[in-house]
C-alpha cells in the first residue's frame, strides 16, 4: 500500500529534519549569543486520539501556536509544549528577566519566531530535499476549540516529532505534531519512496 | 478590480512599513510609512538590496526571512523579543528615538515570479509599555507574596496557637476557628453560634453588649466565663478584640480552658481560708464573709447574726492532756458545731478556742438567736472521752444582731456580749444590746462614759469614818468612789473598774480620787470639822504599784497638796498582796520611805499568811467583815480575832475592824483590844456634805459607848 508510512520513511525524515533543525539551531545560537542545540530523537506516526491524549498529559494551554503549510504535502503543525516548559523556553532564549510573569507579548512573539524557524527549517528541508512545492503561511495561536474541530475529520494523520531544546541555561522538551489530510500523506510517502529509490 | 495605482495609495497610507523585493530581493516597492521613518524616498531605494540601503544596523535574521519567503515558498516572522533591533529605524521626523520592530516575510507569487512582501510593525511603545506593565506587575506580585507570607505567618500562629482564637461576626455567627477551638468544644465549631459554647451567653441577645458589660471596662480581657460542650461545662477565660475590615465588623475571641488553673486556685484557697485542724474556715475567710453578708444585708435587706463562741476551760485541757488531745477535743468541738448550724451558715474557727457563726436570713428575732445558741450548748456539753480522759466542754457565747454596718464593731459587739457571758459564770449565751453593753462596755466606751461622768460631775466620793474603839474618836475616813450613772443609779468601783485595768486611765481616775480627797481633807482641817491628825484610807488595786506611775502621781499630788504623808494610808485587800510581784513589794517600801502607811483591807477573807505579811511594810490590819460577825456567833471565831489582833500587835500593826453593825460587837472588840472600828454602827459612807453634821455626833460616842 503505497500510502503507508514505514520505518524506513520515519528515518529518512528523521534524518532530513535534524539537518534542517541543525539550521535553526544555528541562527538560534546567533540570535541568543551562546550555544543553542536542537535534536530530534524521535519520530513517530500517530492517531488523532493519541494526539489529544498527548496534549491532555501535556496539559497544554487554551492557546496553541500552529502554522499553516499549503502545497502538495500541506497540513497544519502545531507546537505541543506544556506551559511550564514553554515559559522555561522563553527564560533560555530571552533571560531571566522574562516567561516568570506568565505568556504576555513578549513571550508569545518569541515564542512564535522559534515555532517558525523549527518549522521552516524541518518542512523546508523536507520539500527542498523530496523536491515538492510548497507554501509556508505565518505562525498564528489558535484555540483549543478550534483544533478540535480539525481533530474531528477522521480521514488526518498525524506525524509527531519530538524535540529537545537545550543550552547552558537549561534543557526543554516538546513535540511538534504536523497533522496531514491523508492524501497530503500519501502525496508524501510518494515523495519518500522516489526519494529513498534515488539515494538508497 | 482595484487597479495598481490605487493598491499603491492604500500600501503608501499604512500604519506600518511595507517593502516588497524580487526574485534577486531588491526593492520594488517601499511605502510612505518607510520613507518617514528611513528617510529614504521609494526613488532612494529602488532596485537597491537591504545591505545595499543599509550597510549597518540591519539585523541578518531580516536577511534570512526574506531569502527563506523568496526561495522556499515560506513565512517568517521575526519578534521584537528576540531582536532589539530589526532595521535601522529611527523616528526622523520627530527625530525620536530607535524603533523596536516586529516583521515577517510573506511569499507573494505572480506568475512566474515571486516575491517577498517584508511588513515592519513599530512596536516601541507597545514594547516600553509591556515592560512597564511586567515592572509593576512585578512590584505587585512582591507586595502580594509579602502579604500572602504575612498571611501564612498568621495562619500558622492561629493554627498552632495554644489558644482556642475565633473569629466572629457582629451576629455572633463563628466565621473561622482553629483546630484549638475545635478541641476545646468538641466539635466542628465553624458556622455555630457563639452563644452556644458560653452559658452566659445563651440568652444575650447583645453578646458583645455583655461581655464589655462584664468585663466593666472598654476592652474585653481575661473575663472568666463557663463553656458549654458535650462533655459539660468547664471553667473558660475569653478575650475579645475587634478587627474591622472594611467589608465588616468582625471580632476575635481568644479562650483558654482554665480547669486546672481553677483547681490549683481552689485548692489554695481552701489552704489560704480554711484552717488546717478542723477544715473549717479560717478567720481570713470569716472576715471576708462576714463583710459580705453585710453588704448584703444592706443591700438585699436582710438581716446578719454573728456568734461568737469562746471554749470554756480549754487551756487546762492543753495543759493537763497535751496538744495532741487538745487537737483532738477541738476537732470533736468542730464537729458537733458543723452538727447544729444550717448548711448556709458560715463556720469558723477564729482562734485556738475561739468560733464564729455567721447566720444570715430575712428576719432573725433574738428569740430564735437564744434557741440557737441554746442548741449549740447543748450539743456541746455531751462528754467527750479522749485517750481516757472525759472532758465535759462548755462554751461561752456572745451574739450580735444587726448591731452594726461594719464587721470589726460587729465582732466587738458579739466579743463583749462572749465577756459578759464569761463573767456571769461560763456554759451560756449573751445577746449583745447597748443597753448591756454599757453595764460592763469596752475599754474605749467605759473611758468615754467615765469622761463625761466627770465632766457632768456623776462621779463622786463618800467617806465613812474609822473611829478608834477606846475613846470613839475619829481616827481616819475611807474614800469610797460612786458614780451617780443618770440610767443605773449609784455604782460602785467593782461594777466599772474591771474593764480598766492595766490601762492608764485607771491611774487618770486615781489622780482625780486623790486630789479630791486631799483637798476635801484639807478643807474640813481648815474649817475645823476634823483634826489634822486624822488619816486618809484610800483605795489602790496594787497591781498600778508594780510601776513607778503611782509612786510618782502619788507623790506629786501628796507633796503638792502639802498634807503630811503621814496622814495617807494605802488600802490593799490581801488577795491584792498575795498576788503582788518583787516589783510590787519594792514599791510598797517605797511608800513607806515617803511615809505613807499600808493597810491590809478585808483581811481573813482568803487564805492569807501573816509570816508573808510580816515581810511587809505594813501598818494597819482590817479585819474582814465575815471574822466580825462570827466573832460574836462563836466562841471560836472570838478566838480567831484574838490571836489576830495579838499577833498584829505583836507585829506593830495596829487593828481595825470592818463591818461593826452592832453595840455588842463593840464591845468584844474593846475587850480584845482592837484599836479602831467602821460600818454602820458608826456610820455608813457619807457624801462630803455630810460630814460636818456626823463629826457633831461623834461627840455623843460616849454615849453610844
Amino acid at each position: 500500500m503505497q500510502g503507508k508510512l514505514t520505518p524506513t520513511h520515519l528515518d529518512a525524515m528523521t534524518e532530513l529534519f535534524n539537518i534542517g533543525i541543525g539550521r535553526a539551531a544555528s541562527r538560534m545560537s546567533g540570535v541568543i549569543e551562546s550555544p543553542f542545540d536542537l535534536s530530534i530523537p524521535r519520530l513517530e506516526l500517530q492517531s488523532v486520539f493519541e494526539l489529544r491524549r498527548r496534549m491532555l498529559v501535556a496539559q497544554t494551554s487554551g492557546e496553541i501556536l500552529s502554522q499553516q503549510f499549503l502545497g502538495d504535502c500541506g497540513g497544519d503543525a502545531y507546537l505541543i509544549i506544556n506551559r511550564t516548559s514553554s515559559l522555561e523556553l522563553i527564560r533560555i532564549l530571552l533571560g531571566d528577566g522574562f516567561g516568570t510573569l506568565g505568556m504576555g507579548d513578549i513571550e508569545r512573539e518569541a515564542l512564535k519566531e522559534i515555532t517558525n524557524q523549527l518549522l521552516n527549517a524541518c518542512l523546508g528541508t523536507l520539500a527542498e530535499v523530496l523536491e515538492f512545492e510548497q507554501q509556508g503561511c505565518l505562525p498564528r495561536l489558535v484555540h483549543s476549540k478550534e483544533l478540535e474541530e480539525r481533530f474531528r475529520q477522521s480521514n488526518v494523520q498525524v506525524l509527531l516529532v519530538s524535540m529537545v531544546f537545550a543550552t547552558d541555561r537549561g534543557r526543554v522538551e516538546g513535540q511538534v505534531a504536523y497533522v496531514m489530510s491523508a492524501v497530503s500523506m500519501e502525496r508524501l510517502v510518494g515523495k519518500l519512496n522516489q526519494f529513498l529509490r534515488k539515494y538508497a | 478590480m482595484i487597479n495598481v495605482s490605487l493598491l499603491s495609495d492604500m500600501l503608501a497610507h499604512l500604519d506600518s512599513g511595507v517593502v516588497v523585493m524580487d526574485e534577486d530581493q531588491r526593492v520594488v516597492f517601499w511605502n510612505r510609512w518607510l520613507e518617514r521613518f528611513t528617510g529614504y524616498t521609494a526613488e532612494d531605494v529602488r532596485n537597491k538590496t537591504l545591505p545595499e540601503i543599509w550597510t549597518e544596523g540591519l539585523d541578518p535574521s531580516v536577511l534570512e526571512i526574506v531569502d527563506e519567503a523568496v526561495n522556499s515558498g515560506l513565512s517568517g516572522t521575526l519578534s521584537q523579543s528576540l531582536h532589539p533591533q530589526l532595521l535601522p529605524l529611527e523616528s526622523v521626523e520627530y527625530g525620536g528615538p530607535k524603533l523596536r520592530q516586529k516583521l515577517t516575510a510573506i511569499p507573494i507569487t505572480a506568475g512566474v515570479h515571486r516575491y517577498c512582501q517584508l511588513n515592519v510593525h513599530d512596536v516601541t511603545d507597545s514594547w516600553h509599555r509591556d515592560l512597564m506593565l511586567r515592572e509593576q506587575s512585578k512590584e505587585l506580585r512582591t507586595q502580594h507574596e509579602e502579604l500572602r507570607s504575612a498571611e501564612e505567618r498568621l495562619r500558622s500562629i492561629f493554627d498552632l496557637s495554644p489558644d482556642s482564637i475565633l473569629l466572629v461576626n457582629g451576629d455572633g455567627s463563628i466565621e473561622q476557628a482553629n483546630s484549638m477551638a475545635d478541641n476545646l468544644f468538641e466539635a466542628h465549631i465553624h458556622g455555630s453560634d457563639l452563644r452556644s459554647l458560653f452559658k452566659e451567653l445563651v440568652d444575650q441577645e447583645d453578646w458583645l453588649g455583655y461581655l464589655y458589660n462584664a468585663s466593666g471596662s472598654d476592652e474585653v480581657r481575661n473575663l472568666e466565663l463557663t463553656g458549654v460542650r458535650p462533655a459539660g461545662e468547664f471553667p473558660v477565660e475569653l478575650s475579645a478584640v475587634s478587627v474591622n475590615s472594611h467589608a465588616s465588623d468582625n471580632f476575635c475571641v481568644f479562650c483558654r480552658d482554665i480547669s486546672e488553673r481553677k483547681s490549683i486556685e481552689q485548692k489554695l484557697t481552701l489552704l489560704a481560708e480554711h484552717d488546717h485542724l478542723t477544715g473549717l474556715a479560717n478567720r481570713l475567710l470569716f472576715s471576708e464573709a462576714l463583710k459580705h453578708a453585710l453588704k448584703r444585708k444592706d443591700r438585699h435587706d436582710e438581716q446578719v447574726a454573728l456568734l461568737y463562741i469562746d471554749l470554756d476551760n480549754f487551756k487546762p485541757v492543753n495543759d493537763n492532756h497535751g496538744h495532741d488531745i487538745g487537737d483532738a477535743y477541738l476537732k470533736v468541738i468542730s464537729e458537733r458545731l458543723v452538727d447544729v448550724v444550717r448548711d448556709e451558715d458560715i463556720l469558723a474557727r477564729i482562734g485556738g478556742d475561739e468560733f464564729a457563726i455567721i447566720v444570715e436570713n430575712e428576719q432573725i428575732l433574738p428569740e430564735d438567736m437564744a434557741a440557737f445558741a441554746k442548741r449549740i450548748l447543748k450539743g456541746l456539753n455531751q462528754d467527750v472521752e479522749l485517750a481516757g480522759a472525759k472532758l465535759t466542754p462548755s462554751a461561752s457565747i456572745g451574739i450580735a444582731i444587726n448591731s452594726s454596718h461594719e464587721p470589726e464593731e460587729m465582732i466587738q459587739h458579739a466579743d463583749t456580749a462572749m465577756y459578759q457571758a464569761k463573767n456571769r459564770g461560763k456554759n451560756r449565751y449573751q445577746i449583745y444590746s447597748r443597753e448591756s453593753a454599757s453595764e460592763w462596755g469596752d475599754t474605749a466606751s467605759m473611758q468615754f462614759q467615765l469622761d463625761e461622768a466627770i465632766r457632768q460631775q456623776q462621779l463622786s466620793l463618800l467617806y465613812q469614818p474609822i473611829l478608834m474603839v477606846g475613846d470613839g474618836s475619829l481616827a481616819a475616813l475611807e474614800v469610797f468612789l460612786r458614780w451617780d450613772h443618770p440610767k443605773k443609779g449609784m455604782l460602785s468601783p467593782p461594777a466599772f473598774l474591771p474593764m480598766l485595768i492595766n490601762n492608764n486611765y485607771q491611774l487618770l481616775l486615781d489622780e482625780w480620787v486623790l486630789n479630791r480627797a486631799l483637798y476635801q481633807w484639807q478643807s474640813w482641817v481648815e474649817s475645823g470639822d476634823i483634826s489634822d491628825n486624822v488619816c486618809l484610807s484610800l483605795n489602790m488595786p496594787v497591781l498600778s504599784l508594780a510601776g513607778n506611775s503611782l509612786l510618782n502621781m502619788l507623790e506629786g499630788c501628796i507633796s503638792q497638796s502639802g498634807v503630811d504623808p503621814q496622814r495617807i494610808i494605802i488600802e490593799l485587800t490581801e488577795q491584792q498582796l498575795l498576788k503582788t510581784e518583787d516589783g510590787g513589794k519594792r514599791a510598797l517600801h517605797q511608800l513607806e520611805r515617803l511615809g505613807i502607811k499600808l493597810a491590809i483591807d478585808d483581811f481573813g477573807s482568803g487564805a492569807s499568811s501573816l509570816a508573808v505579811l510580816s515581810q511587809l511594810p505594813v501598818s494597819v490590819l482590817k479585819v474582814d467583815r465575815t471574822l466580825v460577825t462570827e466573832m460574836i456567833l462563836s466562841d471560836k471565831g472570838k478566838a480567831v480575832v484574838a490571836s489576830i489582833i495579838q499577833i498584829a500587835h505583836n507585829l506593830g500593826m495596829s487593828v481595825v475592824a470592818e463591818g461593826v453593825e452592832n453595840r455588842q460587837m463593840l464591845i468584844e472588840l474593846e475587850e480584845l483590844d482592837c484599836d479602831g472600828f467602821q460600818g454602820y454602827f458608826c456610820s455608813k459612807p457619807l457624801p462630803g456634805d455630810k460630814l460636818s453634821e456626823f463629826m457633831t455626833l461623834v461627840g455623843s460616842y460616849s454615849d453610844m459607848h
